[in-house]
Formats: structure tokens, C-alpha cells, sequence
């Protein structure tokens, strides 16, 4: 296993520094340049328009701009060899630092949009395939179909300004369900649990009841194959009680697909949450590097996306790892 | 001055402003005086009077004033403000403007834009004598610079204020090196000399007499920073960081994350004048407006312009009593250029069918619901030097018939040779064809339907347009034309933009305008030695009309958005102006803690 490691990330080296590649050239040839961007969109109609060009040239010169795309390129993919993966246009820090700044949000929120997408989709896609055709599949694909169908930045929306604004009245009781949300301070966990569990669980629900019913409506799909399975029939021949037989003969098989998917997932959270940190203000990843995109913080989303792509690479790898943890019969070599 | 000067506030805050002139109704939607950035959008008004209701400054919904009290924190949010540098000198970001404007003093101040009147700041006093060759200035006494290193809270003296002079003019850094950032440079281009007389004065004598000078060193823009902080940070002031911001004012800035995080507290040593809110905090990362209102229905911030005129109006409604909406201009007024020096836009039939085919009211109604005024070449937001919507009306291109406008458009254009011009390129910037969806259709349709030659809307970025600019390619032999946002407007005062623009001796006359009319020659001529105001005033109407008449002598204006600002009505803010009111925070805003909205907001 471990030179399967080994040669499995050899082999990502090249596929991280071709995504870097097609970075550089995919925000080389971006429409707006940062400088002209940031010089003439306040002032279109310049005084002297000879002087805003030479005011372009030096800002252009300063930032190391001036140089052909070649050569950027060259000294570019030479930074990201000695580790260095460039400095912002906008505020001049390193261009990981706000990475670094933005993880714990993009964590935060991904971990827990995992965890009811994982709490929501595996007990209701079981219960959908040990129960197929009953009134309760029906009703819990329903859900599933619902919860897919409805976008969930609009679900987010409503849930943001319903809870925060005066609460969702629940049907038949004298109940509201509403508290306030912090979205000036947005806390994390260790520095405000509370106000932070208020905040983070709005998207958390949104994204995860999402990713959740695809994981389900997956798990219902794979359950319902691996019952048929004569070794499932054994067991239930066998008498074994419906947990174990569940639990340790079919969820176990079933699950390899589904960790492919959960994997993907994982990755899609810590690069995909840009709508949900962009909702609930939470200066995470995503919002960040929405926000380097609009300026032509070219730095940033170069970084970013390295990053990011790196993380998605190695998830794959881990993942692939993972199998043969649930199936031995799957060996690396 | 005072009655010209109020008819568009008036018009703004009046509760009674007229559909039927604004089409779809006008007014409303948001900028907050203590705003960072722009944001936001508002409401609409209904009444057929427009006869002003209500004093200028105040909305229908304004609480009465509370006794003034010391205290409080404001909050509000830092929405897409971005900073280019930290040396204002060489700066022409507003978020920068608005942020100096609590921590640095400039010469003199606006007491009110709407008023016109000036105020002294860094200095306590000024003198001008007649002949307009000069102006001294009066150190005001036991002001002291902010407590960092390296200038440590040291007295301030006539000094700084001539360094800050000399280096404006100069437009070097201090190696000598020529910088094209000095943006105002030509503004001061005008001084023979600056001498500190004594201790406590300093006389500027100029070259000729000087009218704008005054006006210059009320802007925003015009703050003295501390000669040793540039020296320390000239390098690096790209590099923005709290510690780079030296100043004299009431607040000094205390956290600054380039983000959008800023914090801002009280200066223990400063005396000029009371100030009653200890402090704001500005939130960054505000990009969506749900969050923004959530955040603002919480009473997390004090202030908010909502994007859509349903969510303004539900919000009034909702909260009825408790809030109130604050409207004013926006910064850009939003027009186009072409060069009509020579063929085909030279040809008045051709250029003015092209200004009367566009539907202004149209256009407000759709990109807008309403929100926006129209806006002749000096828009409303420096209304003291205008024309009244009332007068604006009367004239080609604004009239409220527009089949008629239409039909005599057709006429012109058919007299002008327009049908053999084939097709027409329409450049429309990306980012105002993003921000108003629709747009270029809708002005394509517009000059379609009323010309019939093929009119081709091409989204370009700005740059794209700016280079062209310079090459007379709007117009000059091409078939093309642009609309969008034009430059924002910086001064109270247009006499002098005026002047560069559409004299005919201008420094922007040669790549922008090139309708040379003698009319507008002689006015912009006498704008610039004229001494008295109340006679600019007169002669930028006029010129207004001139340029109308024209059709916009190079620069087709259309409209004015307005933004609308929603506050907490415990919090009583600046004037509510286009221009940088942020010095005018100091001493104008309070919290009213006894106010019944200030239940529920967060410690």
C-alpha cells in the first residue's frame, strides 16, 4: 500500500501543475486587466487620458505585470516550485493568507453540512430500501425528490430571513421557530458555540439536506441491489437478526459507491460553498475567492484553485484507500 | 442660493413627488452618508404635487429630533469597499474618502452641501480678498495629531499645512519620482506660492485668480496627512494598514483588515468641536442582500439600502415608526460620449434624433422601478448650479410626450442622411449591462424602432471604452456611440469640470466633446475668473441649456439613480449628499438610546 501511495502521488504532481497551467492561462486571458480595471472604472472619462495611461503603465510595472504572458508563466510555475504562490494586487499579503484566514469557516461549514447530509441520507435511505413500496418509502422519497428539486440557495434564503426576522410558525401549536443570527460577527465553534451553532446550522441544513438526498436516493438504490444478493438471503436464512444483516452484510457493500460520491461531495464542500458563505457572510473560501474573481486578483484565485484542486486530488486518493477498508478483496498494487 | 440649492432634496424627500414627471414614480434607494460603499436601491413616490412639502434634510418618516447625547457605536456594513491606497493624496477610491474623512482634517470642510457653506477644520479661519490672487489661513489652535508613531501626537503647525501644498502641487513622491496617482494635481496647478507667514497663518498666492480653490480644499479628498507618516509610509501605503492613517480628526482609526473589517474610536485629543457617537465599526463581506437585510432587521447595523424598491417598501411598511428612509443621489451620473467635431455625429439632425429617440422615463422605469431622475449635463446632485426638473422638461430629449419626441426624432434623422449610415455600434460597458440586465436591448430597441437602422449593442469592458476615448472613435467616421456611467462627480461646484470638458480650450474638449458652441465658449470663459458665486450659478444653468439644446455636446445624458439608505431612527445621521459626508459625522451624529427602536439592539 505504501508504494501505492508513493506512486500515486507521483503521479499527481504533474495533474496539480497542469491545473495550475490551465489556472494561469484561464486568468491570463480574464476580460478586464486588475490595474485598468481598478484605475479607469471610477473615472471612465479621464483628464487627461495620456496620464491615466502612464499612471496604468507604472501601477502595471509595480505588480510585475508588464512582462508577456511566456514569461510570466515561467516565473510563475518557478514560484509554485519554490512554494511561493504569489502576492495579492489587492491588499499586497501573501496570496494563502486569506486562504488561511477562510479555512476554518469553509471547514466549519463543510463539516457540518456533511454531517446531515451523512445523518439525514444514510438511516432514511436504509429505511426506504428495507421498506420499499410502503407508505413510508414513498413518503421519505418524496422528501428526497423535494429536497433535491428546491435550490437550496433559495432554501437558504428564505431559512436566513424567516429564522432572523420573526420565525417560522409551526403549524397547529403556538410555536415559532426563530432565533437571532449573528451575521456581523459570524463566531466559529471555539469562539462562540452557541452563536456560532445558530449561524452555521441555517446553510448547514440548506446544503446538507441537498447533498443529502442524492447520497440517499443512492444508498436506496445500491440497499436495494446488495438485499437481492444470494449471501443476504443466506443470512437471512441463517436467522441472523435484521440489524446485523443491515448493518454488517448489506450496508457495508453497499456503501463503496456511496463513499465515492460522499468523497466527491467533501471535496465539492470546501470548494462549493461560495453560495451558502456567500449568503450567510461568512468570509470563508469560497467568499473569498468570489470576491479575488471580481477584483482580477489574479494572484488569489491562482492560489486558491491550486489549493483547492491539491485537496481534491489527494481526497480522490484517499478515497480510493478507503475501499479497501470496505472491501478486502480490493487490493493496491 | 438656498432655494435653488434645496429643490432636489426637496424633491427627494418629498413624500409628494410626481409620478407623472418620473414615470413609474421616483426616489429612493440607498447609500448611507456613513456608507463605505455604494449599495443598495429604494423607493417610489406617488403625488402629483411637486411643490416642495417638507424641509430640506428631513423625510416625511424623520423622527423629531432627540436632545443630543455622547455614546454609542455605530455599525455599519463595508460592502465592496475597496482601498487603493492609503495615501489620499493619491487616492480615488470614496470607501478611502469616507474613511479619512472621520480621521484627518483637510483645510476647510463643507458645514452642508446642501447650503453650500463652508467651515473651517485644520484651519480655524480663512481671509480672501477680493481680487481672488490669494487666500491665508488660520492654524486652528491646540489641534494635536493622533497618538502614532512616528509622529506621537505632536502639536500641529502651519507646516503640515504647506507640505500638504507643495506636495499636491508638486505631484512627486519624495524621491522625486513623478507619479501619475496625484489625481488632483491640476487642481492646484494654479499656486504661485505658499508661505507660512507666521506661526499660526499661511498665504497661498496664485498665478491668476482663483475661484475653485476654496471648493478644492472642502473635498473629500483634500486631507492633510502628517509630513513624517509620509515619509515613513509613502512606500507602502498600497500596503493599507491602520497604523499609515495619521491624522488630526475626531476618530482615529483603530483595527483595518483590507477585507472590509474597520474600526474607528474616539480621539481622546481632540477639541475643535463636540463629537457624540464614540466610535463605528464597519463589517465586511456583506455581498448578500438577504444577509444585509437579516443583519439589519437584527439592528446588527444601523443602515442599509436594499437592492429592490418591494424590499424597501416592505421594510417601511414593516417596520413602520421605527425607521426612516434617507434618499439621495448617486455618485455616477449615467450618459455616454461621442466626438462631434466631425461627421457623422457633427450633424445635429443625426446626433439630436439619436438624443430624443433614447426614453429616458423608459429607461428609469425599467433599470430603476422608478428610482432615478432624469439628468441634464449638470445632474441634480449639484443642484445649486442646475436647472429644475421642472425647466429640464421643457427642453428636447426630456419632454414628457415622447411619441412626439419620437416622431420628430425619425424626422431628424431622416433629414440628416441617418438611413444611409447602415449599421450602428452601441458600446455598453459589461458591468452596467450586469448590473441593469437588459439594458443594451432596451436602448437598441429604442433607437430601432424609432430610426430603423440596425443599432448593435457591444458589451466592452470600460477599458476598452477608455481606450477609445482618446482616439475619437466614438464618432470621427465611425458609426458608433457608447452609454453607461461616466465619471463620478467629486465637487459641490461644476464651473471648472465644465470648463475642461466642453470649451473649446479645455484639456478634455479634444478627445471628449468637440461640439465647439460659442455660447458654451463664453460662459465656461467667465466661469473661470468669475469671484461670485451666486454669478457661476447662473452661468452653469445656462451653460446646462446650452448644452441641452446641443445634445449634450458630447455627452448625452441620460439619468441619475438615487439611492435610498434606511436607518434605525435612534440613529440620526450626516446630510444625506452624493458627496463625502463622512467629516460631517462627527459632529452632526448620535445615538437617541431613549428612542423606542433602540429596543432590541445588540450590545
Amino acid at each position: 500500500m505504501r508504494n501505492y501511495i508513493i506512486r500515486r502521488t507521483v503521479i499527481n504532481i504533474p495533474v496539480i501543475l497542469f491545473v495550475a497551467t490551465l489556472v494561469f492561462f484561464a486568468t491570463s486571458v480574464l476580460p478586464g486587466d486588475f490595474v485598468a480595471t481598478r484605475i479607469i472604472s471610477q473615472n471612465p472619462i479621464p483628464e487627461d487620458p495620456v496620464a491615466q495611461q502612464e499612471q496604468i503603465r507604472q501601477v502595471r510595472a509595480e505588480l510585475g505585470l508588464d512582462d508577456n504572458v511566456a514569461v510570466r508563466y515561467v516565473k510563475y510555475i518557478g514560484n509554485i516550485l519554490r512554494g511561493d504562490l504569489g502576492t495579492s494586487f489587492q491588499d499586497r499579503n501573501s496570496a494563502v493568507s486569506g486562504f488561511k484566514e477562510g479555512l476554518p469557516y469553509t471547514l466549519q461549514l463543510s463539516l457540518m453540512t456533511l454531517f446531515v447530509a451523512v445523518v439525514t441520507s444514510v438511516p432514511i435511505g436504509i429505511i426506504s430500501a428495507i421498506r420499499q413500496d410502503r407508505p413510508i418509502d414513498y413518503f421519505l422519497r418524496i422528501f428526497a425528490i423535494l429536497a433535491l428539486a428546491a435550490p437550496n440557495f433559495w432554501v437558504a434564503t428564505m431559512l436566513l430571513l424567516y429564522i432572523s426576522t420573526g420565525g417560522i410558525p409551526l403549524p397547529f401549536v403556538d410555536w415559532t421557530i426563530g432565533w437571532s443570527v449573528d451575521i456581523t460577527g459570524h463566531p466559529l465553534l471555539w469562539e462562540d458555540p452557541v452563536a456560532s451553532f445558530k449561524l452555521f446550522i441555517i446553510p448547514a441544513v440548506a446544503g446538507g439536506l441537498a447533498s443529502g438526498a442524492g447520497i440517499m436516493r443512492l444508498l436506496r438504490s445500491q440497499m436495494l441491489e446488495v438485499l437481492r444478493q444470494d449471501y443476504v438471503r443466506t443470512a437471512w436464512a441463517k436467522g441472523l437478526r435484521e440489524r446485523v444483516i443491515i448493518v454488517r452484510h448489506a450496508l457495508k457493500n453497499a456503501l463503496i459507491p456511496v463513499v465515492t460520491v460522499l468523497g466527491l461531495t467533501i471535496a465539492g464542500l470546501i470548494s462549493g460553498n461560495v453560495v451558502f458563505e456567500y449568503l450567510f457572510n461568512l468570509p470563508g473560501v469560497g467568499n473569498r475567492i468570489l470576491t479575488a474573481i471580481r477584483s482580477r486578483d489574479v494572484p488569489v484565485v491562482q492560489a486558491f484553485v491550486l489549493i483547492i484542486a491539491t485537496f481534491v486530488v489527494f481526497v480522490n486518493l484517499a478515497i480510493d484507500l478507503l475501499y479497501g477498508v470496505l472491501d478486502p478483496r480490493i487490493r493496491f498494487s | 442660493m438656498r432655494q435653488e440649492n434645496s429643490y432636489w432634496v426637496r424633491r427627494l424627500n418629498s413624500s409628494r413627488l410626481s409620478r407623472r414627471r418620473f414615470v413609474g414614480g421616483a426616489a429612493t434607494a440607498g447609500v448611507g452618508a456613513a456608507s463605505l460603499a455604494l449599495v443598495g436601491c429604494g423607493d417610489d413616490d406617488d403625488d402629483d404635487d411637486d411643490e416642495p412639502t417638507s424641509p430640506a434634510g428631513t423625510t416625511p418618516t424623520q423622527p423629531a429630533a432627540a436632545q443630543k447625547e455622547k455614546g454609542g457605536i455605530a455599525r455599519f456594513s463595508s460592502a465592496n469597499a475597496t482601498f487603493d491606497t492609503f495615501d489620499v493624496d493619491r487616492s480615488r477610491f470614496t470607501p478611502f474618502a469616507v474613511l479619512i474623512g472621520y480621521t484627518n482634517l483637510g483645510f476647510i470642510q463643507y458645514k452642508s452641501f446642501t447650503e453650500g457653506e463652508l467651515e473651517g477644520a485644520f484651519a480655524s479661519d480663512w481671509e480672501q480678498p477680493d481680487d481672488g490672487l490669494s487666500v491665508s489661513f488660520t492654524l486652528r489652535e491646540g489641534m494635536k495629531w493622533h497618538n502614532k508613531a512616528p509622529v506621537n501626537g505632536r502639536a500641529a503647525t502651519v507646516d503640515d499645512m504647506v507640505a500638504f501644498l507643495k506636495r499636491n502641487q508638486a505631484g512627486l513622491l519624495a524621491d522625486g519620482t513623478v507619479d501619475q496617482s496625484f489625481y488632483r494635481k491640476a487642481e492646484y496647478a494654479n499656486i504661485d506660492s505658499v508661505t507660512a507667514t507666521d506661526a499660526k497663518t499661511v498665504t497661498v498666492k496664485f498665478k491668476k485668480p482663483d475661484p475653485f480653490f476654496l471648493g478644492t480644499l472642502a473635498s473629500g479628498y483634500a486631507k492633510i496627512q502628517a509630513p513624517e507618516a509620509i515619509a515613513a509610509f509613502e512606500k507602502d501605503y498600497a500596503n493599507t494598514s491602520a497604523a499609515q492613517i495619521i491624522g488630526t480628526g475626531p476618530y482615529t482609526l483603530t483595527e483595518f483588515k483590507a477585507e472590509g473589517s474597520l474600526s474607528i474610536r474616539r480621539n481622546p485629543d481632540f477639541t475643535a468641536w463636540d463629537t457624540w457617537i464614540d466610535g463605528i465599526d464597519y463589517f465586511p463581506l456583506f455581498t448578500d442582500n438577504a444577509a444585509l437585510q437579516s443583519a439589519f432587521e437584527q439592528k446588527q447595523i444601523d443602515a442599509y439600502g436594499p437592492r429592490t424598491k418591494a424590499v424597501l417598501d416592505d421594510l417601511l411598511n414593516k417596520y413602520k415608526g421605527q425607521l426612516a428612509d434617507h434618499p439621495s443621489f448617486a455618485a455616477n451620473p449615467m450618459a455616454g460620449t461621442y466626438w462631434g467635431g466631425s461627421a457623422p455625429w457633427n450633424n445635429p439632425n443625426l446626433i439630436g434624433a439619436i438624443f430624443r429617440s433614447i426614453n429616458r422615463r423608459e429607461l428609469i422605469a425599467q433599470m430603476f422601478q422608478g428610482r432615478a431622475a432624469l439628468s441634464g449635463n449638470i445632474p441634480p446632485t449639484q443642484s445649486a448650479f442646475t436647472i429644475t426638473e421642472r425647466e429640464l422638461i421643457t427642453y428636447e430629449g426630456y419632454r414628457e410626450d415622447y411619441a412626439k419626441e419620437a416622431a420628430e426624432a425619425k424626422a431628424m434623422w431622416a433629414a440628416g442622411g441617418g438611413p444611409a449610415l447602415g449599421e450602428i455600434i452601441v458600446d455598453i460597458p459589461d458591468i452596467w449591462e450586469g448590473a441593469y440586465g437588459g439594458v443594451s436591448t432596451l436602448i437598441k430597441n429604442m433607437l430601432e424602432s424609432n430610426l430603423g437602422n440596425t443599432f448593435t449593442p457591444k458589451i466592452e469592458p470600460y477599458t476598452t471604452i477608455n481606450t477609445k476615448l482618446p482616439q475619437k472613435l466614438y464618432g470621427n467616421g465611425n458609426n458608433n456611440i457608447w452609454y453607461g456611467w461616466i465619471s463620478d462627480v467629486t465637487q459641490l461646484e461644476p464651473s471648472l469640470s465644465l470648463f475642461n470638458v466642453y470649451n473649446s480650450k479645455g484639456p478634455q474638449f479634444p478627445f471628449i466633446g468637440g461640439a465647439q458652441v460659442a455660447k458654451i465658449d463664453s460662459n465656461t470663459d467667465k466661469m473661470l475668473i468669475e469671484t461670485d458665486i451666486e454669478v457661476r450659478k447662473e452661468l452653469c444653468k445656462d451653460t446646462c441649456i446650452e448644452l441641452i439644446k446641443a445634445y449634450g455636446a458630447g455627452i448625452p445624458y441620460n439619468m441619475i439613480n438615487i439611492n435610498n439608505t434606511l436607518q434605525w431612527n435612534y440613529y440620526h445621521g450626516t446630510e444625506d449628499a452624493a458627496f463625502v459626508t463622512a467629516h460631517q459625522f462627527a459632529n452632526q451624529a448620535y445615538m437617541d438610546q431613549k428612542d423606542a427602536s433602540w429596543s432590541g439592539r445588540p450590545a
